[in-house]
């Protein structure tokens, strides 16, 4: 400690950790690696080793949690391997239910993106306005714009929420679209 | 081994056919299986009995199953038009690779569903913790309700319950007697694009008191329309609606 009873944070890596954990602790979405760098004054490079240690330690200490990497930040989840037990812990298992409708739409605009209604409409066949309504609802989906067109279509794109619900740290770590194309006929 | 999709599963049963509708669509496509033998109609009433049978199937695939059968009508109904030029043949084949073009394109993205699908399941392994921030955190957040009171609550509730009040009886407009006709609206509209360029609808329809005329007026645009006549225009929703002169 300096004079003034401030925390040289600078100088202690494990000060540093601490902190950093404390973070990841109390945050309720992910943390941006830009935002703990704000927060401590330390450069990003130094966050970004710092919590590649946490992670290791925490999987060879077989902790009952571990970091991930999502929607480009960091969040402390259970380990998978106890997922069992979890679950009988859990009373209720709230995951959302998504229905066949809903992927085939978020499909669409996660590849597609920017993307209007009548242009994800066209590839699906069908009507897509309540699919649309519920995905913004939800968070997973949002509005971006109009397209200089006429009758001035919405566009959307999907959301960091997305990510988060499929374990992704960003759009560019889905496959590209030739993967999942066939080659010749059925 | 995944089950089969309803789409693969569901036996259409004809005369002359018996499987699922993908194969009917290929067959005729190829022109295999003439289309003018199949009877749509009966096809759909047979699935649609098929599914209040078997409620409790997902039929999360249906979307497929329609999908195809739309494909059914839309070269069925093409086929019944009349032709009028001796290019419908190309005009027919245009569309057939349209709409082989749209499936493979759906097809790819039911691959990419699966995959996204399989992430979300995948994902389903880890649990967050679910408990409420602490105490001293919830506290530092800023009150937003703080500038409110129970004065503006009531007045915004009073406003929002009242609204609902100015909605319309639509039924009594059937009752009124028409003071036009589609065809004499048309005439009429045809003439004002003669000397403007553009009007709004509102000023079309400013002098007619009855909400049946105005509806009358709101078809015959839409008429126009359809003959290419015009070209109608709306910036935002309920916004005002313009009407041009098309190829403007």
């Amino acid at each position: 400690m300096n004079n003034n009873g401030d925390v040289d944070f600078y100088k202690d890596d494990n000060w540093l950790k601490t902190c950093i954990e404390g973070i990841l602790f109390i945050s309720e979405s992910p943390v941006k690696l830009a935002d703990i760098s704000y927060t401590l004054k330390v450069p990003e490079n130094k966050i970004n080793k710092i919590i590649k240690l946490l992670e290791n330690e925490y999987i060879e200490q077989n902790r009952g949690f571990i970091l991930k990497r999502v929607a480009r930040g960091f969040r402390f989840y259970s380990n998978p391997v106890i997922r069992d037990i979890l679950k009988k812990f859990v009373k209720s298992n709230i995951r959302t239910h998504i229905s066949q409708a809903a992927i085939e739409t978020l499909a669409i605009i996660s590849y597609k993106q920017p993307v209007t209604r009548t242009q994800i409409a066209e590839i699906r066949g069908v009507r897509t306005e309540s699919v649309i309504l519920t995905l913004v609802s939800k968070g997973l989906i949002k509005e971006v714009g109009k397209l200089k067109e006429p009758g001035n279509p919405i566009i959307y794109r999907t959301t960091d929420k997305f990510l988060e619900l499929l374990g992704i740290d960003r759009l560019k770590n889905l496959p590209p679209l030739e993967d999942f194309k066939e080659n010749g006929g059925n | 081994m995944k089950e089969l999709t309803v789409e693969q599963s569901y036996l259409i049963k004809l005369e002359k056919f018996e499987g699922p509708i993908n194969l009917l669509l290929e067959l005729i496509k190829k022109k295999k299986f003439d289309i003018y033998k199949i009877k749509l109609s009966s096809i759909i009433i047979d699935f649609v009995n098929y599914i209040k049978k078997n409620k409790d199937i997902i039929l999360d695939t249906l979307s497929g199953f329609l999908y195809t059968a739309s494909i059914l009508l839309e070269i069925k109904s093409k086929s019944l038009i009349p032709s009028k030029s001796a290019t419908i043949d190309e005009s027919e084949k245009i569309d057939e690779d349209i709409l082989k073009k749209r499936e493979a394109e759906y097809k790819v993205f039911i691959k990419i569903s699966n995959y996204l699908i399989k992430l979300y399941e995948e994902e389903n392994l880890y649990y967050l913790r679910e408990a409420p921030i602490e105490k001293e955190f919830l506290d530092a957040i800023p009150d937003f309700l703080n500038t409110i009171n129970i004065k503006e609550i009531n007045s915004l509730a009073s406003k929002l319950l009242q609204h609902k009040e100015d909605r319309m009886d639509l039924s009594s407009i059937y009752k009124e007697s028409l003071s036009v006709t589609i065809f004499e609206e048309m005439e009429r509209i045809k003439k004002i694009l003669e000397d403007k360029d553009d009007i709004m609808f509102k000023d079309i329809t400013g002098n007619y008191t009855k909400l049946i005329d105005k509806i009358i007026c709101f078809l015959s645009i839409l008429e126009l329309y359809k003959k290419e006549i015009i070209d109608i225009l709306q910036f935002e929703s309920f916004g005002n609606i313009l009407i041009k002169k098309a190829g403007n």
